[in-house]
């Protein structure tokens, strides 16, 4: 039961972060439903920024209640950033958004001071042109690169814990990361490396003797993974999986050339996570993984007497990502 | 087997022929002017004539005694009532005690089989057996060439390079002892015509270090009877216990003869079987003129053995060896291993040399496979086959280097330093001296067990404190031999120090 409890918590990360992004607005397009005012802060008893016109499109910001955070493309004054009641907006996917209607000029409440140059696009009455379509910043493709430091429990608790004092293997690493691809598809290839030290035992009837012969323990994964990032805002879910080659390394003093070990094996990983943008080019990222290759082993050492056969084991990685 | 008679005939013809004509027999030992020697205590005395006699009929086991033990809880009233049942001996009963096991005297001309089967049947007892004997397990040697293929075998050498020698590990060589001072106490002994009262030099072996070499401790009854041999140190008047305590941790990277396992670890002598020169030793005591049965040289008591093994592991020893055993079964040997294995001790015990006459089951090495933390332990030679004289069975567990003249010649024996055998050998003279060491090629599943116990040795001072879990290890790095798994002739492989010391990592 205590080795399932990593995949509940898995599954629930995976159904949080799911539900997060429906309920979520940030990054969210919107349309002005109907002719409505938009504020410098949610409240209506304050003199309006502008009348929007019914169709203007809105990129929504954030959320007060009934209130929408928006910017909008003020025809005088360019992007401009305010509050609207939620009911005069019909939120929209941002990638989905078509391209909106010829908006009709806003009804001014406020009208630019005598004599101020007109902005561009604007015409002669100071009506409204059509905003060209264009694409979010956060929608774009991308690249970054990205350290890592992670913790990961070994699946094969026991033979670690008997060798190397611990279950838990702390690694460093770092990778690339391609985002946007389509929709929120991105793909990332990672490295890490973990060392450890401990000392040669023996096991009989579970109990281990150990027997002060220094041992060392490499393990070096490098992670392709595709993923899906769910949203634009600055808080980021996402789901990932792919394969892992994995190179794990034992020497040990007093060891013949072929006693030491060096396998490399394919296994596979799955992620999830919760991506936070600090800046626009720098990214704070946290996820619970899961990671499992075969055929290392289970067939000799305290791993045999264990009987355990699997490397890798459930884990939490948090990474510092460069790049938009 | 081969009838006593004939022998002590031709030993009695002998000291006749050397009183009769001076000089044709040269005593290896200077007559002494001190006449120091005691004569035993009465009723020992009988028991004692009453053993020798036994002896020199060849039986398997001691007359006029029986062991005893009672299952928990037994009252003293009902365990003398329990001894009634067994017919009193002349002089009235005795018993003895040994831990738990009562050591009882009977009709010496009752059948102590016939009474043993008789007390067994009583509920309160939870076995009863007669005092079997047992022999020591080697098959000497001339002296030749000294190459340890036997430690190559093991890879002791690389061993050596994870632990070196067990330092200090307590390693009890029950046996017919090692000579642990250099002495040259007075005997009374019979030339063939008289008796001569004796200094017989003793001498420390220059292979062993003094300091890893505890007093020792004497179990023999032969030696207790007599309160001279009793109080005196514990020595080595055979030859077998020296040997096999060299090869468990004779002195290593000393310029000196040769290397022994645990070459670091601590010798507690423990001296429960007795050579022919001990018996004379005592015949002499006693004012018994003759000599003693040179088929009676390494006859070990099970009353003996197992307080020898009692009281090396009430000592500390954490291995002990028993290069011994005889046909008996005997549950009260499997008492006694169990008692030294619940004190921490491994014990390590040699599986026989008789297969070819007739391959009979040996104990203790029977009871080993019952027990964890005791192995039964099997030879091989030079080219790791099975050697020819060593017992097979299902109740072998592991093989070790215990030579085979027949695989190798003089160079497929297991070499250690020893007492210069022709010193003390029954026919070369009347007076014997066991002060002289050579290369001492010997041979036998005595020579392979305290392999075993070297590498337990070593084991446990690696951090394998536990005597089950150290029988594991043997195992468990044991390289198979003849069928896989295990099989009646190697059991489970032979020995792999080096392999065992080294352990376990996460994958290999």
């Amino acid at each position: 039961m205590i080795r399932r409890l990593p995949v509940v918590v898995l599954v629930a990360l995976l159904a949080a972060s799911t539900s997060a992004a429906a309920q979520q607005v940030f990054g969210a397009a919107g349309l002005v439903s109907a002719e409505a005012p938009i504020y410098l802060l949610p409240d209506a008893t304050r003199t309006p920024l502008r009348i929007l016109p019914p169709g203007l499109p809105l990129t929504l910001l954030d959320r007060k209640g009934d209130w929408l955070q928006a910017t909008f493309e003020d025809p005088q004054l360019g992007r401009r950033t305010g509050w609207i009641e939620s009911r005069f907006v019909r939120v929209r996917d941002a990638e989905s958004q078509p391209t909106p209607p010829p908006a009709p000029p806003p009804t001014t409440a406020t009208r630019p001071p005598v004599g101020a140059p007109r902005p561009p696009g604007t015409g002669a009455g100071g009506q409204t042109r059509p905003a060209p379509r264009r694409r979010t910043a956060d929608a774009r493709p991308g690249i970054r690169l990205f350290g890592t430091f992670a913790a990961d429990g070994m699946t094969a608790s026991e033979s670690f814990d008997a060798v190397t004092g611990s279950a838990t293997v702390r690694s460093y690493g770092g990778g690339v990361q391609f985002t946007n691809l389509w929709r929120g598809l991105f793909v990332e290839g990672a490295i890490e490396r973990s060392r450890i030290d401990g000392e040669r035992v023996f096991v009989f009837r579970d109990e281990v003797f150990p027997l002060g012969i220094p041992v060392e323990i490499t393990q070096t994964p490098i992670d392709a993974v595709v993923g899906w990032r769910a949203g634009f805002g600055r808080l980021v879910p996402y789901v990932a999986g792919g394969a892992t080659w994995f190179r794990y390394e034992e020497t040990s003093d007093f060891a013949d050339e072929d006693e030491d070990v060096d396998e490399r094996k394919i296994g596979f990983v799955v992620r999830a996570g919760l991506e936070v943008s600090v800046t626009r080019w720098v990214h704070l990222r946290g996820d619970l993984r899961y990671r499992q290759v075969n055929d290392v082993l289970g067939t000799a050492g305290a791993s045999a007497a264990f009987e355990e056969d699997r490397l890798g084991g459930f884990g939490a990685a948090v990474a510092v990502l460069i790049g938009r | 087997m081969t009838r006593s008679v004939p022998r002590f005939l031709l030993y009695a013809i002998a000291g006749v022929a050397a009183a009769t004509w001076p000089g044709s027999v040269r005593p290896l030992a200077q007559p002494a002017t001190d006449p120091a020697v005691m004569a035993p205590a009465d009723p020992d005395r009988a028991r004692g004539l009453a053993l020798l006699r036994a002896l020199a009929d060849d039986l398997d086991h001691v007359p006029g005694e029986v062991l005893v033990k009672f299952r928990a809880g037994v009252e003293a009233s009902v365990q003398a009532a329990v001894f009634g049942l067994a017919p009193a001996p002349d002089k009235g009963r005795r018993v003895r005690w040994v831990g738990e096991l009562a050591v009882v005297s009977i009709d010496s001309v009752a059948r102590p089989i016939a009474v043993a089967a008789r007390l067994a049947r009583e509920p309160e007892v939870e076995y009863a057996q007669p005092n079997y004997l047992a022999r020591i397990r080697a098959t000497p040697n001339d002296p030749g060439f000294s190459l340890q293929w036997n430690l190559n075998a093991i890879e002791a050498s690389r061993a050596w390079d994870i632990n070196a020698g067990a330092a200090d590990v307590l390693v009890a060589v029950v046996d017919s002892g090692v000579t642990t001072q250099t002495l040259a106490p007075t005997y009374r002994l019979w030339n063939g015509a008289r008796f001569e009262l004796v200094s017989i030099p003793y001498r420390v072996n220059p292979d062993l270090d003094p300091a890893r070499m505890l007093p020792g401790i004497e179990t023999s009854s032969i030696r207790l009877f007599n309160p001279a041999l009793a109080t005196q140190p514990v020595f080595d008047s055979q030859g077998h216990g020296t040997h096999v305590a060299g090869t468990v941790l004779q002195a290593t990277n000393n310029t000196l003869g040769f290397a022994g396992v645990a070459y670091a670890a601590r010798l507690l002598p423990v001296k429960s079987c007795v050579s022919f020169w001990d018996i004379q030793f005592y015949l002499g005591a006693l004012g018994e003129p003759g000599f003693a049965n040179p088929e009676l040289d390494g006859a070990c008591i099970t009353s003996d053995v197992i307080a020898g093994v009692r009281a090396a592991a009430d000592a500390g020893a954490r291995v002990i060896n028993l290069s011994l055993g005889g046909p008996g079964p005997s549950p009260a040997y499997a008492d006694a291993v169990r008692y030294a294995v619940e004190r921490g001790a491994f014990v390590a015990i040699a599986m026989g040399n008789e297969y070819e006459d007739g391959n009979p089951t040996s104990y203790p090495a029977a009871y080993a496979p019952d027990i964890d933390g005791a192995m039964s332990v099997g030879a091989v030679g030079r080219s790791l086959r099975r050697a020819y004289y060593s017992n097979t069975g299902a109740h072998l567990e592991i093989a070790a280097p215990g030579g085979d003249v027949r695989d190798g010649g003089l160079q497929g024996v297991v070499y250690q330093t020893g007492l210069f055998e022709p010193d003390f050998d029954p026919g070369s003279g009347f007076f014997p001296r066991f002060d002289r060491y050579v290369d001492s090629p010997k041979q036998g599943t005595s020579m392979a067990a305290p392999h075993v116990a070297g590498l337990a040795a070593l084991i446990y001072s690696q951090g394998i404190t536990s005597p089950a879990a150290i029988e594991a290890a043997i195992k468990q790095f044991a390289r198979d031999l003849g069928n896989p798994g295990h099989d009646p002739e190697h059991g489970v492989g032979v020995i792999d120090a080096r392999a065992t010391l080294r352990g376990l990592g996460v994958a290999r």
